[in-house]
């Protein structure tokens, strides 16, 4: 059976279930994206949802619909991959389904039916949702909405001022969360640290989610940011502190214009400097440091980011440890 | 000969005028053109012939005119190789002229290849699934 007839199976059974049992839709708006999100499950799936009560919205009449189930999905086990590929990533991104399929939390399905704009999130082993899913729920579901809008989630930190930002890039560990943070603690609003959702044309960046993370070898470094802290999880060994931005009095922005984006250099932190970057390294690193957990639509993506790259100052950055020194070289970027 | 961007959909390509940054998704590498490498490109994705590309930018470059068309040509045999391009035998040639280098007589034209990507892809796989659907997992996927 072909995969968008399972899929399409499984959505008539989980609306059909959704109806009858009236589940109730949150309604939220991500970039050019609005999402109807219903829960089918037990109480663990409740977690998922407090990281995106900032971009709450109101029903509009082209929003999409998104089922996020926790319980076994009687006679559709069909819709997930063969035992020998579950331990892999499967992936299938075309132009009417978007599927993805993760080796996390004991299997996370991410389907959606672009041509009926309808999808689910199947966490497969409900009690097993790992701390990356409660900070950035939903992201792949996102992505796989966005593919018609001008909009795609990146992989990258934000803050703004007065609308205004910079865009952080870099891969896990590069630094964006303590220079997004360092900012914050300056006055700087916040969109995100890890995942923020962008467009080219006007360059505009978008918040996800409230949450961020810390290492554990910045706790110290943010005593104030750490008063938002939930809990301290361990993903895959590594301790994070989960905070909650809202709980702080720093403003957070819903959305801005992009006017730099920045990779900091690895190896630490130093003097702060800029260089002027090539633009094809910017884009090159840009798609890598998305591609690696956001995959599919490389195309549309790739003419999305070319375009906001081309538009937009691109620069390797030293960061500086002195927040002030930090904040004040960075705002030089926003004129 | 004339030629254009690859028809494969695993295949895009960005000018930024002065640089180029081309991709091939499935295997995840990157390339870079930089310098008389992009105006190159910018001339082959105008449809002008590679001899008339080279005899416009060979002017523009310190190389020996010699030197500059055979590196043209290893260029073009590598973008062919990587998949990059496809010829165009019939392709509509639109006004192109090379740019002089901002910084003074081009070199010889190169392309840079980044497997970084590529290198991930290896240590995690991801299975695409073909066009006919589940459960058919692709093997090998076609470039």
């Amino acid at each position: 059976m072909d995969l968008r007839d399972l899929l399409r199976a499984a959505l008539v059974e989980t609306d059909t279930r959704a109806v009858a049992r009236q589940l109730p839709a949150s309604v939220f708006r991500f970039g050019g994206t609005t999402i109807a999100i219903r829960l089918d499950g037990t109480p663990p799936l409740q977690q998922l949802m407090p990281m995106i009560g900032g971009r709450a919205a109101a029903a509009a009449h082209d929003m999409v619909v998104l089922d996020v189930i926790g319980r076994p999905l009687d006679g559709h086990d069909g819709l997930l991959p063969p035992p020998d590929l579950r331990r892999r990533t499967v992936l299938r991104a075309s132009s009417d389904i978007y599927y993805l399929w993760l080796d996390e939390a004991d299997g996370y399905l991410t389907a959606i039916d672009r041509r009926t704009r309808r999808g689910l999130v199947w966490f497969t082993a409900v009690d097993r949702i790992a701390s990356w899913h409660v900070a950035r729920p939903f992201l792949h579901a996102i992505k796989g909405f966005s593919l018609e809008t001008p909009w795609t989630p990146i992989h990258a930190a934000s803050v703004a001022i007065a609308d205004k930002a910079v865009l952080i890039v870099g891969q896990s560990g590069a630094g964006k969360t303590s220079i997004a943070l360092s900012c914050v603690t300056q006055g700087w609003s916040y969109l995100g640290d890890d995942a923020v959702i962008v467009r080219a044309d006007p360059a505009r960046v978008g918040a996800l989610y409230s949450s961020a993370r810390l290492r554990a070898d910045t706790f110290a470094r943010f005593p104030e940011i750490m008063k938002a802290c939930l809990a301290v999880s361990d993903d895959a060994g590594e301790e994070k502190a989960e905070v909650d931005m809202t709980l702080l009095p720093a403003a957070s922005a819903a959305e801005a214009e992009i006017r730099a984006i920045l990779f900091p250099r690895p190896g630490g932190w130093g003097d702060l400097h800029f260089a002027d970057m090539h633009k094809s390294d910017a884009l090159r690193k840009l798609m890598e440091a998305t591609r690696q957990s956001m995959m599919g639509d490389e195309a549309a993506v790739f003419a999305k980011l070319s375009t906001l790259v081309a538009s937009v100052p691109c620069y390797h950055m030293t960061a500086s440890g002195d927040p002030a020194v930090l904040s004040s070289g960075l705002a030089k970027l926003l004129d | 000969m004339q030629y254009r961007l690859s028809s494969s959909p695993n295949v895009s390509a960005r000018s930024f005028g002065d640089e180029v940054v081309a991709a091939h998704f499935v295997n995840g590498i990157y390339y870079s053109l930089l310098g008389s490498a992009a105006q190159i490109w910018d001339g082959l994705m105008a449809g002008v012939a590679l001899e008339t590309i080279v005899a416009r930018m060979a002017p523009l470059s310190d190389a020996d005119a010699a030197d500059f068309a055979a590196a043209a040509n290893r260029l073009v045999e590598t973008l062919l190789a990587e998949q990059l391009i496809e010829p165009a035998p019939d392709a509509q040639a639109t006004a192109w002229q090379p740019v002089p280098g901002a910084d003074g007589p081009y070199g010889l034209p190169a392309l840079e290849r980044f497997t970084d990507m590529e290198d991930l892809l290896q240590l995690d796989p991801v299975h695409d699934v073909e066009e006919m659907g589940w459960p058919h997992a692709n093997p090998a996927p076609a470039r």
